[in-house]
């Protein structure tokens, strides 16, 4: 089973690729693989009708008690037959259907992916996989009604069909987790060879009920179905009538034996069922479009097989299975019908049709055998179940357990239902084919008929014509399919056992169906040939879900409308008032006592916070730039400071480092901004924003106090010093923590880098990150042409003018540079050790070229660094990712480290630890990121200063002349 | 554990003046709150380490009671590196903004204010399409005409992609 399914679900991914150069015939494949699945589950047979059930299983998600469990009893292979024998059917047909020309590559794949995740919802033991699969085909569904997507209608259709069977999946999820947990386990077969007994199974079952309703397009969710039809008509064929809907009559028929005597449960089936039945015929019998009259006659068969199978007794799954099977061939048979008139003559119209025994007489014949089975007349298969679902209904009637009246209902039902069917039945089949041709011109006089599909025009019927056979056949081999099913219907409770015959001799059933029968040619007569155009009813379940929608929509204008103000401002102050209230009130009714404080751990701390504090305070009121960030960068240092203070050399450094790169980098923008910021007149509003800004600070910094002291438990970080040295093999905690104990942290931190460098260049560079140092924005690669300068102490420096150039600067440059990169590969190796680690040393590295840039601008970068800073980064991840990975490939786990001693020949040894790698691609993506940030705030600013793209602040002004109108102006 | 009054406060001031300079519209100044308050938050970081000791290395002499706590130490050194990043990246977003629009304040979102008075005239949402809703599906479904547009179109397009 397992097999089958992975070899669908691999041959859905790798049809829609062969779907261009096969065109039509593409479908072959899934048609042939569907056949032979077909054949497979035929050879499981004779195991499973002899009782046994076929089972495989993987462990999934074990901790969760979720397993990939499959199980095929008597009920699931019946399924899979319908499901794979149709669907061959269908799928062959489709070869017909479709045209080269216009077939799109994913309908072959969608299809296919259709049939697997059918085929899993079916045979799926545990409730968890069967929700997925569930999930799947609504997908599916969703993808190919919604296949032409240029079209409004056919968008609304798929979502209104996703949004209704979702929704009720969601219910049957949280149904199927609830009765999972109830039961103990979350099989299938295990819940319902022991049903627990609960309000909370009993709320669970009613929760699976809601998925297998909205699924089946039962009352009231029956409108996605018509809709639904916008699909092309082999999808109608297998999903709409077929395969899809039936899942929720799998379903409830499932649990029938385990739950039907939960006092809700035959009332709510049978109830909704005759409602369903009753509403659909009644629309279909006023439809003129033959497939949306067939959409409804579904509607209607849906509700017929909820109602018997609802009705919860042996005999009812006995018609109910049967019926099951029955509808599957006639439907998806009718369907193919209408395909074919559809493609043949251009419409769909009962108005317009009529005539077309003449025409077509084997589709005529395929038509009329398939219209036999749906208005349920003898000999075919539907008729032994529909009498088998009449019996039930009587014998309920005097079932104990069963309310009198819910036996009544259901056989008045199926009989009234019945009554539709077959007049609607009638208006299909004669409408189509049979009406008098010299009623048909006074009926209206044009004559539409213009063959558009020319392959295969009359033996195209087979296919219609095959099923439908099937359906009438198998009506004579009442015993051996009653033997069959038995499986699936011994153990539902009560009553006895009757068996699928096209003649019982005369009972209440026969009686039923006679009256049915009658009253359906009747009905037709009176009612069922009228041509005029269908109206929408003013009160229809599809228009309160339309309105239900808009409702939904006028809630969020509303919500939206009220809380989204669309100022940066007020949303960061709505965020800070919560902060304030919520943690606030938090710390104000926190019972921790009077904290355990020091006002300062040295002198050092209290002149440096001091210093800092001023700081940021006057740098908050500052309006020049310059002077904000220069007093911001004191900030930074002196939190440096701070770290130095509190015994943390490698936060110092890096802090130091870092505040240095920003530094460069920001003087580096801020020569092309106005002096001064946007001046503020001083309202009330910035004092209530600074009391804001005092209570969040206060907020902060008690809190941190309070949870320094509210501490119970040991740190985990107490066991780090003994843990740095026994499994991460080295002396520095802070880089073992970085590289080893903490590693996962420090992927997900480089990835920040990663994606915060290309942010920066694609806003320089828009397109590119290479950089051309030379000229134009339209990049060439590579190092630039430096061999044709003199002698200097640097290269690039030669290509300056004069004016611009700084000896000095530049001979401290050469000497400095080796120095810098030694100083970072020893911090780099370091760092396990010792102060360092990659991402010192990265910083280390970038300020090196930093350097390089200031002294000689954008040509001795490229000089200096000739390579994309792109691969820097993606080859640092790989890197780091690589060294995480790797020892799983020598026995090891994810981000195990090793350490080797090597000796070298007189040198002594060398101490080496495999953490070593992750830190090197640390280090690239850090010197990567670096790089990146010079390139595009140094080197490309640059370039675009000499195309004058900088932005340039307008005299006595807090604002630029923005390009766009500098372009204008020129 | 002892908490030190001197570095909370600091913290608290440094996270103060940062809130208040993000609450303004130009992204200039919101960088250098945001810059104040990631040092502020460091600053609690540290308070979280508890009392200073030696510097965290594995030596002769120290044991786990006598460094400063490693853990806050590795999680304040990520963040630098970090908000370094994040701050270039809003320096670079101002940037951008004063060579496209002469300044780097942001301005109210247009969208917010049209749901706003769509809101105020009890309208649905502009993309809200009562077909898309649901109404109507079933009065025409003729798929073939559509799809017949659909081919001619495609072959439209090939000819012309042909030439």
């Amino acid at each position: 089973m397992i097999a089958t399914l992975a070899a669908s679900a691999l041959l859905a991914l790798m049809t829609s690729a062969l779907s261009p150069r096969m065109g039509r015939w593409v479908f072959l494949i899934p048609a042939i693989a569907s056949g032979v699945a077909f054949v497979y589950f035929l050879t499981l047979a004779p195991a499973i009708l002899s009782g046994e059930a076929v089972e495989e299983s993987i462990e999934w998600i074990p901790s969760l008690g979720i397993t990939l469990a499959f199980r095929m009893g008597a009920l699931q292979l019946l399924l899979a037959l319908v499901v794979t024998g149709v669907g061959a059917m269908i799928l062959a047909y489709s070869v017909w259907y479709f045209e080269s020309k216009t077939l799109k590559s994913r309908t072959v794949g969608l299809l296919t992916g259709f049939a697997a995740s059918m085929l899993l919802l079916v045979l799926a033991d545990d409730v968890i996989l069967l929700v997925i699969g569930w999930e799947l085909t609504s997908v599916f569904s969703y993808l190919l009604v919604g296949l032409n997507h240029h079209s409004r209608k056919n968008r609304s259709a798929a979502q209104t069909a996703f949004i209704v069977t979702t929704a009720g999946g969601l219910a049957m999820l949280v149904g199927a987790v609830m009765l999972g947990s109830e039961a103990g386990t979350y099989m299938l077969h295990e819940i319902l060879a022991q049903p627990p007994e609960s309000t909370i199974t009993t709320v669970a079952v009613m929760l699976l009920l809601a998925g297998a309703l909205s699924k089946s397009a039962i009352f009231p969710f029956h409108f996605w179905l018509p809709g639904a039809m916008a699909a092309p008509t082999p999808v109608s064929a297998f999903l709409h009538a077929a395969a899809m809907v039936k899942a929720g009559i799998y379903l409830s028929a499932a649990l029938v034996p385990a739950f039907a005597d939960i006092p809700l449960f035959r009332p709510t089936l049978i109830v909704l069922g005759v409602a369903t039945m009753l509403v659909g015929a009644y629309r279909a019998l006023l439809q003129t479009d033959i497939k949306v009259l067939l959409a409804h006659g579904t509607v209607s068969q849906l509700g017929l097989l909820m109602t018997i199978v609802g009705i919860g007794t042996k005999t009812a799954l006995m018609g109910g299975l049967a019926m099951l099977a029955a509808h599957a061939m006639f439907k998806a048979s009718l369907f193919m019908v209408v395909g074919t008139i559809d493609r043949q003559y251009g419409t769909r119209q009962l108005t317009k049709l009529g005539t077309l025994r003449k025409d077509r007489p084997l589709l005529a014949v395929a038509a009329t055998l398939a219209a036999i089975a749906m208005a349920g007349l003898p000999p075919a298969m539907a008729f032994a179940a529909k009498e088998a679902g009449l019996e039930a209904a009587w014998e309920a009637i005097s079932l104990p357990g069963v309310p009198t009246w819910l036996g009544v209902l259901a056989f008045a039902g199926i009989v009234v239902g019945s009554m539709g069917t077959v007049a609607y039945t009638l208006r299909f089949l004669i409408g189509t084919f049979f009406v008098d041709s010299r009623l048909r011109e006074a009926l209206d006089g044009d004559e539409p008929f213009i063959v558009r599909h020319g392959m295969w025009p009359q033996l195209v019927a087979l296919f219609p014509m095959v099923l439908a056979m099937l359906g009438i056949v198998s009506g004579f081999f009442g015993k051996p399919i009653t033997a069959a099913l038995e499986g699936a219907t011994a153990s539902a409770p009560a009553g006895e056992a009757s068996y699928l015959a096209l003649w019982h001799g005369f009972t209440p059933a026969l009686a039923g169906s006679a009256i049915a029968v009658v009253g359906g040619f009747i009905v037709w007569r009176l009612f069922g040939r009228s041509m005029a155009a269908p109206v929408e009813p003013r009160f229809s379940a599809a228009a309160a879900y339309a309105g239900m929608m808009r409702g939904l929509d006028r809630l969020a204008v509303e919500v939206t409308g009220r809380t989204q103000s669309g100022s940066l401002p007020v949303h960061v102050s709505t965020i800070a008032v919560t902060v304030t209230v919520l943690a606030g009130a938090g710390l104000a009714f926190a019972s921790l006592g009077a904290p355990k404080l020091v006002v300062a751990d040295s002198v050092g701390q209290l002149v440096v916070g001091i210093a800092v504090s001023v700081c940021a305070l006057v740098a908050a009121n500052t309006r020049g730039r310059l002077k904000t960030f220069l007093l911001m960068g004191i900030v930074g240092y002196g939190t440096a400071m701070m770290f130095l203070l509190h015994g943390a050399p490698d936060l110092a450094l890096t802090q130091i480092l870092a505040e240095t790169v920003l530094l460069v980098l920001l003087v580096l923008v801020l020569r092309y901004l106005p002096k001064y910021f946007t001046n503020r007149p001083l309202r009330g509003v910035r004092w209530l924003r600074a009391l804001l800004a005092a209570c969040v600070g206060a907020v902060a910094g008690l809190g941190a106090l309070f949870a320094a002291n509210s501490r119970n438990e040991a740190s985990i970080s107490d066991r780090f010093y003994e843990l740095a040295y026994s499994f991460g093999f080295g002396r520095n905690i802070v880089n073992v923590t970085l590289v080893d104990i903490r590693a996962w942290d420090t992927v997900g931190e480089i990835s920040v880098l990663l994606a915060a460098a290309t942010g920066v260049a694609s806003l320089i560079f828009i397109r590119t990150r290479v950089v051309d140092p030379v000229g134009t924005l339209r990049g060439r690669r590579g190092r630039p042409d430096t061999s044709k300068v003199g002698p200097g102490w640097l290269r690039a420096g030669a290509t300056a003018d004069m004016q611009g150039r700084a000896p000095m600067l530049e001979m401290m440059t050469r000497l400095l540079f080796p120095v810098m990169l030694v100083v970072a590969i020893y911090l780099l190796f370091a760092g396990h050790n010792d102060p360092g680690g990659g991402f010192i040393a990265g910083i280390v590295a970038g300020l090196a070229l930093c350097v390089r840039y200031l002294a000689a601008g954008a040509l001795e970068l490229a000089e200096a660094a000739p390579i994309d800073a792109g691969k820097l980064l993606g080859g640092g991840i790989i890197l780091a990712a690589l060294s995480l990975i790797g020892p799983v490939f020598f026995g090891g786990s994810v981000g195990q480290s090793y350490d080797y001693t090597i000796e070298i020949l007189a040198m002594g040894e060398i101490h080496f630890v495999t953490s070593v790698f992750f830190d090197v691609g640390v280090f690239l993506v850090v010197l990567g990121t670096v790089l990146d940030f010079i390139r595009s705030l140094g080197a490309g600013i640059d370039t675009q200063w000499r195309n004058d793209q900088t932005p340039r602040p307008s005299a006595h002004s807090d604002r630029t002349v923005p390009v766009r109108s500098r372009g204008a102006q020129s | 554990m002892t908490a030190s009054l001197a570095l909370a406060a600091t913290g608290a001031v440094l996270i103060a003046a940062g809130v208040y300079l993000f609450m303004e519209r130009s992204l200039m100044r919101i960088l250098a709150g945001l810059l104040s308050l990631s040092n502020g938050v460091s600053m609690l970081f540290l308070v979280s380490a508890g009392t200073p000791g030696g510097a965290s290395f594995v030596a002769d002499g120290s044991d786990s009671s006598t460094i400063t706590d490693p853990l806050p130490q590795a999680m304040v050194l990520t963040a630098i590196v970090i908000s370094l990043a994040t701050n270039i990246f809003l320096l670079a977003l101002s940037y951008r903004s004063f060579q496209l629009d002469g300044h780097d304040e942001v301005a109210d979102d247009v969208e917010d204010a049209i749901v706003r008075r769509r809101a105020e005239a009890d309208l649905t949402s502009a993309t809200f399409d009562e077909t898309e809703a649901g109404i109507d599906h079933d009065t025409d479904l003729d798929e073939a005409a559509v799809e017949a547009a659909a081919a001619k179109a495609a072959a439209k397009e090939q000819k012309g992609s042909g030439e």
